[in-house]
């Protein structure tokens, strides 16, 4: 008989224990150490050394063997062998009929309990996927790579300004330093991923068309205004309205968007009525903008209209220590575009690359790795890969071009030369002119005998 | 004379799903980290002893055996739930630094925890600092938004260990003063 009901009591994934007043264990199925992945367990072992489940839980055991309440269950207990395993126990605790004793009756329920873990997991791992996706998406300040002092104190700047929604941010630094990066990053912390983040580059834009572009126009303000047009600040409501290179902003426009900021209110060209904007703004330069106003380029009071706060993007040689981190992002990332595999910067390609100046900056370094990675015949990119331009050492400008044996063609070179400096300039034809010594009307006449598409 | 303490305490971690409840826990009690993430159900409870040794005579000294138990993510405070609570000396509430939702939930866990016992020590732990830009984690805005933890707010991982057997020894540490002082 005894025999039968252990068969059953296995069979079922059933155990007991009984445990007197002074819960010491008087009796105990067969299975119950197998049940609880335990070697032995005695007789006269406290309930406690066996189920260490129930410590904390005395007062409920006195009032179970007082009767006060019926029973003290624990589902879902959960009992792990040696190999990782888990077996999900179900305990109830009453007092026997007609006697000081209590029962412990140990239900396996691992079989329903997996079924419902498995489910639980795969909600679970969906939900918390879609929830760190849209974390990783809004915490951008994380795609600013580096982990130099002057990186660490940028990331602590964009992480306060993004708490106060309406203060003017200007960022200021060289080119390619990753300005526009940045102001993402303060866009993405401070809205929800529904908030426009719309991006003027004042520089790019010709005068004729730059009110209109900016500020909109209704029907009939001019001669091609055949139906109204919001203007790019007005498609920035609610969120940010980014305007980079704003030290070139025609100075005839400069107080309407003094005016705007001030009052968040503006004209659409040909307009009487005024809109309401409520937008963050960032505005950005390579300028000096100090200069500027000293020169008469730039209004004052705008300039102390966009100056609320401010940060100066370090530039990359200014954080050294981050070249070899970004090169090597790039190369991750640019070779997986080129379909190729764990690529490696030799020891003398970090070299040539920590001892360069980057005047180009991030952009500069990046355009260098992707170059690279198209001519390098191997797994190793080699400091020949690198072109990286001759420096300037310091002597006269006559110096720094010697002409190989072979000779060049200089109309290409100066094709090269004007590419590039638009290149770094990201487009902005009066700093490219700048770096070339060139006025902006003789700049533009080069772009044009060399077919060049800015 | 120090004063030497042995005594067992019961605690419970509390935190929404995925936030890393299980892998504290198992790199304080086994000094291991899986990366496969497992869902817990129901509870799973651990034993690990900590040894403190104060710095001076006046200092706490002891053993505290901590019987751990780590609760699955509480959808509804029922009377299962509440059996798992009772009793607890302490609880770990563990969000997950990636993932800001599951600070949500911890002010509702802190409260009904506290109807249960409310004389228990308490510590909020934003776990996964592996994962997120430590320098965009802003401590005070933990503290300000939590103010039931005082300043038992630890940053950790428990992927690299960082900070994990700290915060369980602080518990331990302010359970042994409590304890003392009883």
């Amino acid at each position: 008989m005894n025999s039968l009901i252990d068969y059953l009591f296995v069979e079922y994934g059933i155990g007991y224990a009984v445990f007197n007043r002074d819960l010491k264990l008087i009796r105990k199925s067969n299975n119950l150490s197998n049940l609880l992945n335990l070697s032995k367990i005695n007789l006269d072992e406290s309930l406690f050394e066996i189920f260490p489940e129930f410590f904390g839980l005395e007062n409920d055991i006195t009032n179970v063997i007082s009767s006060k309440i019926p029973k003290l269950v624990l589902d879902q207990i959960n009992k792990v062998n040696d190999n990782g395993d888990i077996r999900y126990l179900k305990y109830t605790l009453l007092k026997l009929p007609g006697a000081d004793n209590i029962l412990l009756s140990i239900y396996d329920s691992t079989i329903q309990s997996q079924l419902r873990q498995t489910l639980q997991q795969q909600k679970n791992e969906l939900k918390i996927l879609q929830e760190s996706v849209a974390f990783l998406k809004n915490n951008s300040i994380d795609n600013f790579l580096g982990n130099s002092n002057v990186v660490i104190e940028l990331k602590k700047f964009i992480s306060k300004v993004s708490k106060v929604k309406n203060t003017t941010i200007l960022l200021t630094g060289e080119s390619g330093t990753g300005k526009t990066l940045i102001a993402r990053a303060i866009h993405s912390l401070s809205f929800d991923d529904q908030a426009p983040f719309i991006e003027i580059n004042c520089a790019t834009i010709p005068e004729s068309l730059i009110e209109s572009e900016i500020f909109g126009h209704v029907k009939g303000a001019f001669t091609n205004a055949v139906e109204n047009k919001k203007g790019l600040i007005e498609e920035a409501d609610g969120g940010t309205l980014f305007l980079d290179e704003i030290g070139e902003l025609p100075i005839s426009l400069q107080p309407k968007l003094l005016t705007f900021l001030e009052t968040k209110k503006f004209r659409p060209v040909g307009s009487t009525k005024e809109v309401a904007v409520n937008a963050r703004i960032i505005t950005a330069t390579n300028v000096n903008l100090k200069e500027a106003v000293k020169e008469k380029k730039f209004r004052e009071d705008l300039y102390y209209r966009i100056n609320v706060v401010s940060s100066e993007i370090p530039s990359l040689k200014e954080r050294k220590d981050d070249i070899i981190l970004l090169a090597n992002h790039f190369i991750k990332v640019l070779s997986n575009d080129q379909n190729k595999k764990n690529i490696k910067l030799s020891e003398a390609a970090e070299k040539k690359l920590m001892d360069y100046s980057w005047p180009g900056n991030i952009r500069e370094l990046k355009n260098c790795i992707e170059r690279a990675l198209i001519f390098c015949d191997t797994d190793i990119i080699e400091s020949s890969d690198l072109a990286l331009e001759v420096e300037n050492s310091g002597g006269s400008s006559d110096s720094y071009y010697e002409l190989p044996e072979s000779g060049v063609s200089l109309e290409e070179v100066e094709k090269r030369l004007i590419e590039n400096a638009l290149e770094k300039t990201r487009g902005n034809q009066t700093q490219a002119a700048k770096l070339l010594h060139l006025s902006l009307d003789t700049f533009r006449y080069r772009l044009k005998k060399h077919n060049i598409v800015n | 004379m120090q004063l030497q303490i042995n005594t067992k305490k019961k605690i419970c971690l509390l935190g929404s799903y995925g936030v890393g409840k299980t892998s504290l826990v198992r790199r304080f009690v086994h000094n291991k980290f899986e990366d496969k993430y497992l869902s817990t159900i129901g509870v799973n409870i651990s034993k690990k002893t900590i040894t403190l040794k104060g710095n001076t005579p006046s200092d706490l000294a002891g053993e505290i055996n901590l019987f751990i138990w780590d609760i699955a993510n509480i959808v509804k405070f029922d009377a299962m739930v509440t059996n798992y609570l009772k009793g607890a000396h302490g609880a770990i509430f563990v969000t997950d630094l990636s993932r800001p939702n599951t600070n949500t939930q911890i002010k509702e866990y802190v409260k009904k925890f506290l109807d249960i016992n409310p004389d228990a020590e308490l510590i909020l732990v934003g776990n996964k600092i592996d994962l997120v830009d430590k320098e965009t984690i802003d401590r005070n805005d933990f503290l300000e938004s939590m103010p039931e933890f005082k300043d038992n707010i630890f940053i950790a991982s428990a992927k690299t260990g960082e900070n994990v057997e700290e915060l369980f020894n602080n518990l331990g540490y302010r359970l042994l003063k409590e304890f003392a002082s009883e």
